[in-house]
C-alpha cells in the first residue's frame, strides 16, 4: 500500500498554521480479501481497498475530528478550513478546555511478525481453506452453515505537531461462523470467531478445522444427552472463553475511563466504577484481570495506540480491586495522570477512542482438571451463545451453549441453554480458584458513534466459582 | 439549504469514478452493477451538558459487482484519486473472481428505468447549526430538572449514483438528521430520539423533555421481581424488535439459518394485529433509496399482513432461485429494508396502560443478543427509565430488568398496538429507521440476577 506521508505531514503544518494548538494526521489504508461460503455455495469474492486521512485538532480548547480520502491538498485545505470552522462554531459548548497528557515524542516504524507475507494470499487458496473447513460441517446434523474467512492488511502513518511519528503495518487473519443444527424439531445454533495477527501462516495457527469439527460433534451431543437442572445455587466452573467474556464485558468495560466520566453516557453506556474509585473492591483475591495489547499473533495486538503512545501490559483488576483505567491523552491529562496507549481507531473515518485489546483473567496454579474434580455439586460451562451486560456493566448473563452437570468431581451430562445470570461484584467475590491453562478468543468489540467494531482477544484460565444462581432457558 | 428535488437523473450524473471503473473493467466482465457513495457527514457529541468533539468527514466510494459466466465478485474501493490505483483494484477483484467457484449468478436487473423519486431532500445538511439543536435539546432536559445531558447530533448528506451493465444510470440524494439524547437525575434516566430528513424537522426540546421526564419519574428505582408480565414497549424498544423482524425476512438470512421466519411464508407469523412494510421511500424515511444496489427501483413490500408472513425481501440472487422477482431489496449479498413501517392501532397509548392489570413499560433497551437466530431466542436489556404497571397505573419505577423471550412468541402475543407511532434510529440497536408504535405484549418473561 503506498500511503502518501508529505499529504500527513502537509495537513499537520496546515492546521498548526491555522491556530491548532494541537494537530494529528493519520494515514490508514486496509486491503481486504474475504470468501463467503452459504450452506457451501460460495457468494461473490471479496476484495476491498479502503483508505484516507483523519484528523484531530485541538483548537481554543475544543477538539475536532475530521477526515477525507480525498488525497491531495486542495482537500486536505478545505478539511482543516471547515474543521477550524466547526471549532469556532462550537466554543459557547465546549465550555472546558480538553486537554491532553504529556507524552514522551516518538518516533517510530512497527510491523507485526508475518512469516509469509498477507499479499502472497491469493483467493484459490483461501477459497480452498474455506472449503476444507466447510467440507467438515458436511453429512451431518449441520444444515445450514456460514462459513467466512478473510485476510486483511492495514498499514498506518501518524504524526503529530509534537514530533512524534510513527509507522506500521498489521495482516490479520480471520474466521467467523455460524453453523445451524437440526435433529427431531429441535435446533442449534453455534457462533464461531477466530482470529489472529500474522502473516498467511496465522490461518494454519488458528486451527479451525480441529474446532469445527469438535463443535458439530458436541451439538450431536446436546441433542441426545441433554438434560435440565433445577434452578438453585451451584459452584459453577467455567472454560476459558466465558472467562474470557465475563473480563472483558464486566471488568474491561468498565475500566474504560471516558465511561467513568460519562462521556459514553448516551451510547456506550457508564460505569459502576465512579471518577474517583480507584481501589474500589469488587471481588476476591483471586479476581485478577489485565489487559496486554503487546502479545504477538493477538487479535487485538498493536505497540503503539493511535495517539501515538507505547502500549504495555495493563492490570485492571488486582486481587480483587480496581487497580487501573484505560486512558487516553483526554482522560489521562484529566486525572493528572499519562496515557496508558487506550486510543485506537477501526478506520480512518473513526476517531480514536478508548478500547481495549487483549482483557484476559490472570491465570493461577491449579490444574484445570483440579477444579472439576474438587467440585461436588456444580455445573460447567464451556460455550456460549447468548451474552449481555447492562449499560453500567452490573447486569450481566451467560447462556451455555456447551454446558454440562459436575457431580462428585465428574463431568456428567449436557444441560442445554444453562442460564447465568448475575451481578458483577457477585460473580467476581466468588471467584475461589483459578487454573494455569490460560487461553484466548476472538471477538470484535462494539463502541462509537459512528460504531467501530475493534479485533480483540479475550481470555483466562478455567475458573471455579462458589456457589451462584443457575436456571435455564 | 432547503426542500429541493432529489435530483434523480437518468443519464447524466456526476458520479465521475464509475466511468474510471467501467474503463478499467474494460470487455472482461459480462455484468457489472457500480454503486458511487459520496458522504458529507457532521456529527456533534455532547455529555456533561457540553461539547466532548465535532466531527466531519467527506469521503466517496465505489462498491463494485462483477460477473463473468458462473462467477461473481465483489468489493469496495476508496481510493479514488489516483486512476493507476483503480486499475489494480479491479486487477485484483478480476483475479480473484476467475479463481473462484462457480456459483448462483442471476441476470442484473435491465433497462433504463425512470426512477420516481419522493420529493424529500434537504440539500447541504451537513453545514447545518448543529450546536444550536444540541444546546436546545440540553437546555430542555435542565430545565426541567436533569444533571446530566449527554447525546449526539448528526447531519449527513449522500449521493447515490448507479451505473449498471444492463443500462441503468441514475443519481439521487439524500438527507438525515439525527438528534440523540440522555437525561440523567441521580439514579434515574430517560432516553429519546429525534429523527428527520429535514434539520428544520428534528425537535430537539420535545426530546430533550421526554428524555428528562423519563429521568425525572424513574427515580428510586426497585430491583424488578423476576416473573412472567404484560410488557409495553415504548417505541424505541419495539423498534429495535421489528427490525429483528424484517431483518429477518431477508431471503439471505433464511436460506443461511439465521431466520426464525424460514417456512412461514403464508403462515401465520405475529398477531393479527401486526402489520409490517418495509418502504423504499417514505417521507420521513431516512433510509430511503430510489434503486437498490441493482440498479433495481425500490418499492413497497408487505412482509405482514393481519399477522401472515407475506413477503420475503429479495434482490435478483435470492429471487431467481425463489423463482419469484427482486423486491429492490438489494444488498448483492443479503437483502436489507430500507424503513420498515410498523401500521399504528387503534388505541391511545394512556388506554392501553389503563388496559394493563400486572405489566412492566420499558421505555429503551439495549444489548439485544441471540441464543438461536434460526428459533429467534433472544433476551435484551431494559435501559433508562422503566415501570411497574398496576391495575391500569404506573407505580413504580424499577431497574435491572431483562426481556427473555422469543421473537415468534412475542410477536404473536401482541395484545395492543398504539396510535402513537415514532421514527426511530439509534446507536447500537435500531440501525434501520423504523416507524414504531407502542406494543403490548402479553405474557413474557422478566429476569433479573437473584
Amino acid at each position: 500500500m503506498n500511503l502518501n506521508t508529505d499529504l500527513a505531514d502537509y495537513a499537520v503544518i496546515k492546521s498548526s498554521e491555522r491556530g491548532g494548538t494541537y494537530s494529528e494526521a493519520r494515514l490508514q489504508a486496509q486491503q481486504e480479501m474475504g470468501v463467503l461460503l452459504k450452506n457451501g455455495a460460495p457468494e461473490p469474492a471479496i476484495i476491498t481497498m479502503t483508505g484516507g486521512l483523519a484528523m484531530r485538532i485541538s483548537y481554543k480548547g475544543g477538539l475536532v475530528f475530521g477526515y477525507t480520502n480525498a488525497m491531495d491538498r486542495r482537500s486536505i485545505d478545505q478539511l482543516v478550513d471547515k474543521l477550524i470552522k466547526q471549532a469556532k462554531a462550537g466554543v459557547t459548548l465546549f465550555r472546558r478546555p480538553i486537554n491532553f497528557s504529556k507524552q514522551d515524542v516518538s518516533i517510530a516504524k512497527w510491523e507485526a511478525e508475518e512469516r509469509e507475507r498477507m499479499e502472497n494470499l491469493n483467493y484459490e487458496t483461501l477459497l480452498a481453506k474455506a472449503v476444507t473447513l466447510d467440507e467438515m460441517c458436511k453429512g451431518s446434523i449441520i444444515k445450514q452453515r456460514i462459513i467466512s474467512l478473510e485476510s486483511n492488511i492495514e498499514e498506518k502513518y501518524f504524526v503529530n505537531s509534537e514530533g512524534t511519528i510513527i509507522r506500521s503495518r498489521v495482516p490479520r487473519a480471520s474466521f467467523f461462523g455460524i453453523i445451524t443444527a437440526h435433529s427431531e424439531g429441535s435446533v442449534l445454533q453455534r457462533v464461531l470467531q477466530h482470529g489472529e495477527v500474522g502473516g498467511i501462516e496465522a490461518f494454519e495457527r488458528m486451527n479451525v478445522g480441529e474446532k469445527i469439527s469438535k463443535e458439530v460433534k458436541i451439538m450431536a451431543r446436546i441433542f441426545d444427552k441433554s438434560v435440565k437442572i433445577e434452578e438453585g445455587k451451584r459452584n459453577v466452573v467455567v472454560s476459558p472463553e466465558i472467562a474470557g467474556i465475563m473480563a472483558h464485558e464486566s471488568v474491561g468495560h468498565p475500566s474504560e475511563a471516558d465511561r467513568i466520566l460519562g462521556r459514553e453516557a448516551a451510547q456506550a453506556g457508564e460505569s459502576y466504577i465512579g471518577k474517583d474509585e480507584m481501589g474500589m473492591k469488587i471481588g476476591s483475591e483471586e479476581a485478577c484481570v489485565s489487559d496486554d495489547p503487546t502479545i504477538p499473533h493477538s487479535y487485538g495486538f498493536y505497540l503503539f495506540d493511535d495517539e501515538g503512545v507505547g502500549a504495555y501490559k495493563r492490570a485492571l483488576l488486582n486481587r480483587g480491586r480496581i487497580s487501573e483505567f484505560l486512558h487516553n491523552r483526554e482522560t489521562s491529562a484529566e486525572y493528572g495522570t499519562a496515557s496508558n496507549a487506550s486510543a485506537r481507531a477501526s478506520a480512518y473515518d473513526r476517531e480514536p477512542i478508548i478500547r481495549m485489546a487483549n482483557t484476559y483473567v490472570e491465570p493461577g496454579d491449579a490444574d484445570p482438571e483440579e477444579l472439576l474434580a474438587e467440585t461436588k455439586d456444580g455445573v460447567y460451562i464451556k460455550s456460549f451463545m447468548e451474552w449481555n451486560i447492562d449499560d453500567r456493566r452490573l447486569n450481566q448473563r451467560y447462556v451455555g451453549h456447551e454446558a454440562y452437570i459436575i457431580k462428585n468431581g465428574a463431568v456428567g451430562l449436557p444441560i442445554r441453554n444453562l442460564v447465568l445470570e448475575v451481578n458483577t461484584p457477585t460473580l467476581w467475590s466468588s471467584l475461589e480458584r483459578r487454573a494455569n491453562d490460560l487461553e484466548f478468543s476472538s471477538a470484535t468489540c462494539g463502541k462509537g458513534d459512528p460504531e467501530q467494531g475493534i479485533p480483540v482477544w479475550t481470555g483466562g484460565p478455567h475458573l471455579k466459582f462458589g456457589p451462584l444462581m443457575v436456571t435455564h432457558r | 439549504m432547503g426542500d429541493k428535488s432529489n435530483l434523480v437523473s437518468n443519464g447524466i450524473t456526476a458520479a465521475v469514478y464509475l466511468d474510471k471503473v467501467v474503463r478499467a473493467l474494460g470487455d472482461r466482465v459480462d455484468q457489472y452493477s457500480l454503486l458511487q457513495v459520496e458522504n458529507r457527514e457532521s456529527m456533534l457529541r455532547f455529555a456533561n451538558n457540553e461539547a466532548t468533539t465535532v466531527n466531519y468527514g467527506h469521503t466517496v466510494a465505489v462498491q463494485v459487482y462483477i460477473t463473468k459466466g458462473k462467477k461473481k465478485a465483489l468489493g469496495v474501493i476508496s481510493e479514488l484519486s489516483n486512476d493507476a490505483i483503480i486499475s489494480t483494484y479491479i486487477e485484483q477483484l478480476i483475479e480473484a473472481m476467475r479463481l473462484s467457484e462457480r456459483s448462483d449468478v442471476s441476470t442484473l436487473p435491465g433497462g433504463r428505468h425512470r426512477f420516481h423519486v419522493l420529493k424529500d431532500l434537504d440539500a447541504g445538511i451537513s453545514n447545518g447549526d448543529m450546536f444550536s439543536i444540541a444546546k436546545q435539546g440540553i437546555d430542555a432536559c435542565l430545565e426541567v430538572g436533569s444533571e446530566r445531558v449527554a447525546g449526539s447530533v448528526m447531519m449527513e448528506d449522500t449521493r447515490f449514483s448507479i451505473l449498471t451493465s444492463s443500462g441503468t444510470r441514475a443519481t439521487e440524494e439524500r438527507s438525515s438528521a439525527m438528534l440523540s439524547i440522555r437525561a440523567i437525575k441521580n439514579k434515574g434516566s430517560g432516553a429519546a430520539v429525534s429523527i428527520s430528513t429535514h434539520l428544520s424537522g428534528l425537535d430537539p426540546v420535545t426530546a430533550g423533555k421526554t428524555a428528562a421526564i423519563n429521568a425525572k419519574k424513574s427515580q428510586d428505582p426497585v430491583k424488578v421481581e423476576p416473573g412472567i408480565y404484560d410488557v409495553l414497549l415504548a417505541p424505541s424498544v419495539s423498534a429495535s424488535l421489528i427490525q429483528l423482524f424484517g431483518s429477518a425476512a431477508s431471503a439471505f438470512s433464511v436460506e443461511a439459518g439465521l431466520s426464525f421466519l424460514a417456512g412461514k411464508l403464508g403462515k401465520h407469523t405475529a398477531s393479527e394485529l401486526f402489520n409490517l412494510v418495509d418502504y423504499g421511500q417514505i417521507k420521513g424515511g431516512i433510509g430511503s433509496r430510489a434503486f437498490d444496489d441493482e440498479g433495481s427501483p425500490t418499492g413497497i413490500t408487505s412482509i405482514v399482513k393481519d399477522g401472515i408472513l407475506t413477503h420475503y425481501l429479495h434482490n435478483s440472487t435470492t429471487a431467481e432461485k425463489a423463482n419469484t422477482v427482486s423486491t429492490g431489496n438489494a444488498g448483492i449479498i443479503d437483502p436489507s429494508p430500507w424503513n420498515l413501517v410498523a401500521e399504528r392501532g387503534s388505541e391511545p397509548v394512556d388506554h392501553i396502560i389503563g388496559s394493563i392489570k400486572k405489566g412492566i413499560l420499558l421505555t429503551n433497551n439495549w444489548y439485544t443478543r441471540f441464543q438461536n437466530y434460526r428459533t429467534g431466542e433472544f433476551s435484551t436489556l431494559g435501559r433508562d427509565a422503566a415501570f411497574i404497571i398496576s391495575n391500569g397505573k404506573i407505580t413504580q419505577s424499577i431497574h435491572g430488568s431483562r426481556l427473555s423471550d422469543d421473537l415468534p412468541r412475542l410477536f404473536e402475543s401482541i395484545k395492543s398496538i398504539s396510535k402513537e407511532r415514532a421514527w426511530i434510529k439509534w446507536w447500537g440497536e435500531v440501525t434501520i429507521p423504523v416507524l414504531a408504535p407502542y406494543l403490548l405484549v402479553k405474557d413474557s418473561r422478566i429476569t433479573t440476577p437473584t
